[in-house]
């Protein structure tokens, strides 16, 4: 009985409670957590008592993100991550307001694993585009091209015009 | 890169759904996101905005090996493939609609010079070359050109473009006065330093008995400046290469290897009539100099290739011709040739020939069979091969590609200067 109790102690203790910049509470097992490497630091030297606040990340992406870390943190089989984390990102890329926050969200927190599928679903949408279009789907403001096309007509006098 | 973050307040909700400031997001993972591209795509992210072009700087000591630009030779498809040969990154890449029918005639710093027509006039049986001496000469019958009535030959306009950022600058029109002359070949003949940005560009075209008309334009000019020459005796029918000798010699060729110079500082004319008479070979621009690569007919045993090096300077005698260069001077150089005369060459390491056959699948010889000299290949064989001068073997070398009737050509992509 006594062992028990304290696998059951110890089970407790490596729980961790995250809170998300909107006061959204997520209780996870420590080595979930642990993915991040900036929580593992945070844990390292505050502990696991108290509550974590994850400021700059919201709910939504902190839950999105810490579904990833758990799922991660299993050690399952190649071939099941490699198509667990293409539905993941299949369904992330859809869309981009989640996109951007959960790249942002996954850089801050340092968890390299999710940077780099990440990295590579945005190299994905950015093949065989042209700078314009690149602008088009991100919204981008075109900023260079006013300011090469000032310096291909005036600065650098590019001027060449039918006769 | 938080602070970002920080200009969508969490508490407008409605907002939010649109705005997303992808152009500042963190430098690290736009760095990441290069890894996962192919280079052209991954040179093409620093033209997207300024904060983009702030976090990829170009590394100016890469060594800059030409690329291959394969230009689908009956179709008006706008894609266009390019291999990188230093890594055999293949990139395809769509190009702007009004020159998907333009033929890359010259490449300098990352810009192709096109020209209009699908056959540009100076691709007529190779640069400078006699066929008889030339040993991997395809009997090229099918390709060979022949003036189309649909195209108008004596009228173009020459575009630049900037593959990457898809930049289209065009030039002024060029018009023959006789609709008999064919508009010349052309080259970018210098890129600012400064700017990475073309600055001059040299036409030359062949007018019978009126001689050569070479024309000259530069960045802020809106015209072609002009400068005849009447006395170019014995010249073949038109000009096949134009190579900048320095910094102010404009070299004219024919196809027979006679060379007229147009020296631009004091807008003199010089002719070298003698120069056509000796071994025939392509003529490579290569660091201010004029470099003439002559292959030498097969050796009877293996399958060893040999080629002659000239450059253009005084010989014994103190007279303009080709000289033949040391070979301290082919050292760390690679050399790039190709059937249709357009060929480059940059710094590298060792010393290789690279040659490349203009088209890939298009030219035959019968029942479906090309032959190159000694070797006879398929249909498909492959046009690109790499010589290593100290053996003599050719390796082959073209990735595989999926491909059909497309005209291959050197094109040199280096990373543009920062603006």
């Amino acid at each position: 009985m006594a062992t028990i109790i304290t696998k059951e102690q110890q089970e407790k203790e490596k729980m961790v409670t995250l809170v998300s910049s909107d006061s959204e509470k997520f209780v996870v097992e420590q080595k979930v957590a642990e993915k991040s490497h900036v929580i593992k630091m945070v844990m390292n030297c505050c502990g696991i008592e108290s509550p974590i606040p994850v400021r700059r990340v919201k709910g939504d992406i902190l839950k999105s993100i810490l579904e990833y870390c758990e799922k991660h943190s299993k050690g399952e089989a190649q071939e099941v991550m490699e198509k667990w984390d293409k539905e993941y990102m299949d369904k992330a890329e859809k869309d981009l307001v989640f996109f951007h926050d959960l790249m942002l969200a996954s850089h801050f927190l340092h968890i390299q694993e999710l940077v780099d599928l990440i990295a590579v679903t945005f190299a994905g949408m950015l093949k065989m585009k042209s700078p314009e279009e690149i602008r088009q789907k991100f919204n981008i403001n075109n900023d260079l091209t006013k300011e090469q096309e000032e310096h291909i007509m005036t600065t650098f006098g590019w001027a060449f015009q039918p006769i | 890169m938080m602070k970002k973050m920080i200009k969508h307040p969490n508490n407008n909700p409605n907002l939010e759904e649109e705005e997303r400031d992808w152009s500042h997001i963190p430098g690290q993972f736009l760095w990441g996101v290069m890894n996962y591209l192919p280079p052209f795509d991954a040179m093409r992210i620093s033209y997207v905005c300024n904060s983009w072009k702030s976090i990829i700087k170009p590394e100016p000591n890469k060594i800059t090996i030409p690329w291959v630009l394969c230009n689908p030779s009956s179709s008006i498809s706008t894609d266009r493939i390019f291999i990188d040969l230093s890594t055999n990154a293949i990139s395809r890449v769509k190009i702007p609609d009004i020159v998907s029918q333009g033929t890359c005639i010259s490449s300098k710093h990352g810009w192709l010079l096109l020209h209009p027509n699908s056959h540009p006039m100076n691709i007529i049986n190779g640069g400078f070359y006699s066929h008889r001496i030339f040993p991997y000469q395809p009997r090229v019958t099918s390709s060979k050109y022949e003036p189309n009535t649909s195209i108008v030959n004596n009228k173009c306009t020459l575009r630049l473009l900037h593959p990457v950022s898809g930049t289209v600058i065009d030039l002024p029109e060029i018009q023959e006065e006789d609709c008999n002359v064919v508009v010349g070949p052309a080259i970018i003949g210098a890129v600012s330093e400064l700017t990475g940005k073309p600055e001059l560009i040299i036409q030359a075209s062949f007018r019978g008995h009126k001689g050569i008309v070479l024309r000259i334009t530069r960045a802020g000019q809106s015209q072609w400046e002009e400068h005849r020459f009447q006395h170019c005796f014995g010249w073949e029918t038109r000009v096949a290469r134009v190579a900048m000798h320095g910094s102010t010699r404009v070299c004219c060729f024919d196809p027979k290897g006679r060379m007229c110079v147009f020296e631009m500082e004091d807008k003199s004319w010089l002719i070298f009539p003698e120069l056509c008479n000796s071994r025939s070979g392509f003529v490579v621009e290569c660091e201010d100099e004029v470099v003439k690569v002559a292959p030498l007919p097969p050796s009877v045993h293996g399958n060893q290739e040999r080629y002659m090096f000239y450059k253009l300077g005084l010989d014994e005698n103190g007279v303009i011709g080709w000289v033949e260069m040391e070979r301290v001077g082919l050292e760390n150089k690679w050399w790039f040739l190709d059937i249709n005369g357009e060929s480059y060459c940059v710094k590298g390491v060792g010393r290789k020939v690279f040659q490349l056959f203009g088209h890939y699948g298009m030219v035959r010889n019968g029942g479906g069979r090309v032959r190159f000299g000694t070797r006879i290949v398929s249909e498909v064989g492959i046009p690109l091969s790499v010589l290593d001068l100290d053996d003599g073997v050719p390796q082959e070398l073209m990735p595989e590609l999926a491909l059909k009737d497309c005209k291959l050509g050197w094109i040199l992509m280096d990373f543009p200067v920062s603006v």
